[in-house]
């Protein structure tokens, strides 16, 4: 896809020059500015322990984010954490509620547009929620705050150079900073309505949808869902009985950056050995007490696949599908499970750590504060967790009624028409109120409910609509370039960043 | 805390009590030379002359290459096998950003092992393995070993060899060895069982890297030149980059003398470190200044870091600045110190500082002959951290992250010799 924001790779500079007179003046070395090398160095560090286990998986992605803005932003949480909180950040900006308000709430972590997918409850409603959790800790509400809207902004900016790239008309984006007020602005508007009522809390309804983005969203959850999608895409029935697929559901492809081209998996399936599969009835078998459905029933394990190609951040991640048996003898009622290592939540840097922090593992961390933060506990009711040793896992169904908003959807809905900016900055507004109303209603670390804290602090949003809104106009351009530096930083250094 | 009580009965054991001053202020060292409470060298027809630089003449504390920690003798007391503990523990209470805290801590839990060989008259050799507990989760992480364990992992790992010519002591390092700023500079402070000195506590170096040290010292440690090039990635990471790090520094003590109680040790440093980070050879560099007293009744100094990149951002621009005091005002009964740190981060931003001011009295629990091989010492203090308004982590939000706390903290070190090798007098530390 093209890259929007990628400048070109720089010259070598010493071409031209005698090879004695390039050594000599050094001119052939590549030359980082203290921004490139600080990216390099953090991203290096963050992915140091998968880049000694699963370095081919590691370079993908490297270079899955090296594709576009967002993938980057999706990638890059780590930079996100240390630019907001470490002296010398370039996104530290002052935390005008840290004083006033708390700053041990439960966060999301990793807050941005596609985090925000559909779900089916147990009661077979569909609804709206934040979807992943893996970086989800403590600390205080505006973290969160900054990371939607900034993702929002990214995903704006980048779907309006795509537009512009195409020869479409991209003036129906240039609000681009309305799209950031919406996320504080619907955060304050959701926490001061909870304070009134707690019941008057957003959840969004299949029946009922907020705005057209969220209503398209549904609709094409439900008919993945009812068509059983992906039980088709990672299955087959042979002989009445259903089997994991294994082979490419959609081919991987190689990325270029300079010289050097690395292979990035999109959607694909391989088999697990033996052992694995022992593991993984194990795993699924163990993590049945952790569900807070009972009824639920996973049956006999019938067979698991290795996924690759899922994910940005978590790209070089242990991830299996794992196909069990339903209630019945008949294969419509097979579930897919997904089970997916788990790592440590990114480090915020100096922030208070979560010492009253209620989890001894990544496993109850993660799904505690999933059904902390979601809509209802059993937005996913196949939600669980396992582990193995120090390893923590994440199981959840894996179905077509769980579909992510896709920022990639953006320019060729605005481009047809499909979406307005109108739709973009309240799908942005519906994100800030869902935030909101997970933050509110969740525990914060000392046990208590944050909403009332959350609301005193923001009082009307005035300050909170004008600080976000300035951290992200100020620091999302970094993180632009940020962006077309990774893609420097490659094909300089190799598709693992030169790390040896 | 068992180890160090051992240490502590092995270490009075095999040798006389140290006689106390008559003022009550400490235990004598004798003039010079020979010590008369603790010889060099065993008497003996065999004893050979005893070399100045082993036995004689005023002296710093912790003073290898020049002395060693053994009083060695090639023929009669070749060799001693020393074994160090120490354990920084205690509780305390305070508030942090208005909040209500309270933990027990376990600040320093470390043991060490050495031998040290005396293979020729001019020349000491041995090798030293030190380890110590650090929790095991990372910063915001819930999971480390079996939860947040206390782990072990290595200090410091390194071969070492002194060899003298005539007023010049040469020694040399390798392995996973000591910083020599904070080793130099801890010679003159003595309450490092309340706080670490600025440039420990906040990393402008780190205690140990893999790497080797070369030190010419000579007249007696009145003039130490130090060289060391290590990894530059610490002790807890690998090498990740082609640079060493390369320091050099120099120590001069223009007041060397040994009263009746103790030397007294006025000591300059000054260093610079070309340094690099990561696997983007990201610039880590240092300059540093200090001065430090050290006396049997007095101890303090000033000290002094300019970073030219830090954190693994190589345009920042920070610096620490510390200062210490502390001195015995009812010797082994009562004493107390007064510490100040100022550490700013960014020195692009403005109202930066953070502010680390302490206070404490102590009580030895029993006289000890050096701070290293022998002392239980209990101390009762304040410690202030202020930020200033555009301080990270949390920039604009100075009450929430000001901190007052109240710590009672345990010190308790030992070191103890095993072999022919005297344990020569104070402050040794393997």
């Amino acid at each position: 896809m093209p890259r929007p924001f990628a400048s070109p790779l720089r010259a070598a500079p010493c071409s031209g020059l005698g090879l004695g007179v390039a050594f000599v003046l050094g001119a052939c070395a590549p030359v980082e500015t203290d921004r490139e090398a600080w990216l390099r160095h953090t991203l290096v560090l963050d992915n140091q322990d998968l880049l000694e286990r699963e370095p081919a998986l590691t370079a993908g992605k490297f270079a899955k984010m090296s594709e576009s803005p967002f993938a980057f932003l999706r990638g890059s949480a780590g930079q996100f954490a240390r630019d907001v909180f470490e002296p010398g950040g370039a996104g530290l900006h002052r935390w005008a509620f840290v004083e006033s308000g708390p700053d041990d709430v439960a966060l999301v972590g990793d807050a941005h547009p596609e985090n925000v997918g559909t779900f089916r409850r147990g009661s077979g409603e569909l609804t709206v929620d934040f979807d992943d959790f893996d970086a989800a800790t403590y600390g205080p509400f505006e973290f969160d705050v900054r990371r939607l809207a900034l993702g929002l902004w990214i995903a704006c900016e980048q779907a309006r150079a795509l537009l512009e790239d195409q020869a479409e008309d991209a003036s129906v984006l240039r609000s681009c900073g309305a799209v950031t007020t919406a996320v504080p602005r619907g955060y304050a508007d959701e926490v001061a309505a909870i304070a009134v009522d707690p019941t008057a809390a957003i959840i969004v309804r299949e029946d009922a949808p907020p705005g057209v983005i969220l209503a398209d969203l549904l609709a094409e959850a439900r008919e993945d869902g009812d068509a059983g999608k992906s039980l088709a895409e990672y299955t087959r029935i042979e002989d009445d009985a259903r089997t994991p697929f294994v082979g490419d559901v959609a081919p991987a492809r190689l990325v270029a950056e300079g010289p050097h081209a690395q292979l990035v998996y999109e959607d694909s399936v391989r088999a697990v050995d033996a052992p694995t599969l022992a593991r993984l009835r194990r795993l699924i078998a163990a993590s049945a007490a952790t569900r807070v459905d009972d009824r639920l029933d996973a049956g006999a394990v019938l067979g698991a696949t290795v996924r690759l190609g899922a994910g940005v951040s978590s790209y070089p991640l242990a991830r299996w599908y794992v196909l069990v048996d339903g209630p019945t003898a008949a294969v419509d009622d097979d579930v897919l499970l997904e089970v997916k290592e788990l790592r440590d939540a990114v480090v915020l840097p100096g922030a208070r750590r979560p010492i009253d922090a209620p989890f001894d593992g990544n496993g109850p961390r993660v799904v505690g504060l999933q059904r902390e933060l979601q809509g209802f506990v059993d937005d996913d009711p196949w939600l669980a967790f396992g582990d193995e040793g120090a390893v923590d896992f994440r199981i959840r169904e894996r179905t077509g009624y769980q579909r992510g908003f896709a920022v990639d959807d953006l320019a060729p809905a605005l481009a047809e028409g499909i979406w307005t900016p109108e739709d973009v900055v309240g799908f942005a507004t519906i994100c800030g109120r869902i935030l909101a109303r997970s933050h509110a209603r969740a525990r914060r670390s000392n046990g208590t409910i944050a909403a009332a804290a959350i609301a005193e602090a923001v009082t009307d949003g005035t300050l909170l609509v004008e600080t976000i809104t300035a951290f992200v106009l100020d620091y999302g351009p970094t993180v632009l370039d940020d962006h077309a530096r990774l893609v420097e930083l490659l094909a300089m250094h190799g598709p693992t960043l030169g790390y040896r | 805390m068992m180890l160090v009580a051992l240490l502590l009965a092995l270490d009075v054991s095999p040798e006389p009590p140290p006689a106390v001053a008559p003022s009550g202020q400490g235990p004598i060292q004798a003039p010079a030379p020979p010590e008369p409470t603790e010889p060099p060298t065993p008497p003996g027809p065999k004893a050979a002359p005893k070399p100045r630089w082993a036995a004689s003449g005023p002296w710093v504390p912790n003073a290898w290459p020049t002395r060693q920690v053994c009083g060695l003798d090639p023929v009669d007391a070749p060799w001693c096998l020393l074994v160090r503990a120490d354990v920084f523990t205690g509780a305390r209470v305070g508030t942090i950003g208005g909040a209500q805290q309270g933990e027990f801590r376990l600040d320093r839990a470390e043991a060490a092992t050495g031998l040290l060989w005396k293979p020729a008259t001019r020349l000491e050799t041995g090798g030293i393995v030190a380890m110590e507990s650090i929790r095991s989760a990372g910063p915001q992480s819930v999971t480390g070993i079996d939860g947040d364990s206390l782990v072990v992992r290595l200090l410091e790992a390194y071969g070492h060899a002194a060899a003298h010519f005539g007023p010049i002591d040469v020694g040399l390092r390798a392995g996973l060895i000591p910083e020599r700023w904070i080793e130099q500079v801890e010679k003159g402070y003595d309450t490092r069982g309340f706080d670490a000195l600025a440039s420990d506590r906040v990393r402008m170096f780190d205690r140990a890297d893999i790497g080797a040290s070369v030190v010419v010292s000579g007249w007696d440690s009145r003039v130490d030149i130090d060289l060391e090039v290590v990894n530059g990635e610490g002790r807890a990471q690998r090498e990740r980059n082609r640079g060493k790090n390369t320091t050099a520094m120099l120590t001069v003590r223009p007041v060397l003398r040994e009263h009746a109680s103790g030397p007294i040790v006025l000591a300059l440093h000054g260093g610079f470190r070309d340094g690099s980070l990561g696997v983007a050879s990201i610039a880590d560099r240092r300059g540093a200044a200090a001065v430090s007293f050290a006396s049997p009744w007095v101890y303090g100094g000033v000290e002094y870091v300019h970073a030219l990149g830090y954190g693994g951002r190589g345009d920042l621009r920070a610096n620490a600045l510390g200062a210490w005091v502390s001195g015995r005002i009812l010797p082994r009964w009562l004493g107390a110190m007064a510490k100040y740190d100022r550490v700013v981060f960014d020195l692009g931003a403005k109202d930066s500082a953070i502010h680390v001011v302490g206070g404490a009295v102590f009580s030895d629990v029993f006289e000890h002959v050096d701070r290293n091989r022998r002392r239980v010492r209990v101390y009762a203090g304040y410690q202030y951290e202020g930020y200033g308004r555009a301080a990270a982590p949390l920039p604009g939000a100075t009450t929430a992250q000001d901190a007052h706390r109240f710590l009672l903290q345990l010190e308790l070190r030992g070191l103890a010799r095993i072999g022919p090798g005297r344990l020569t007098s104070t402050e040794a530390r393997p």
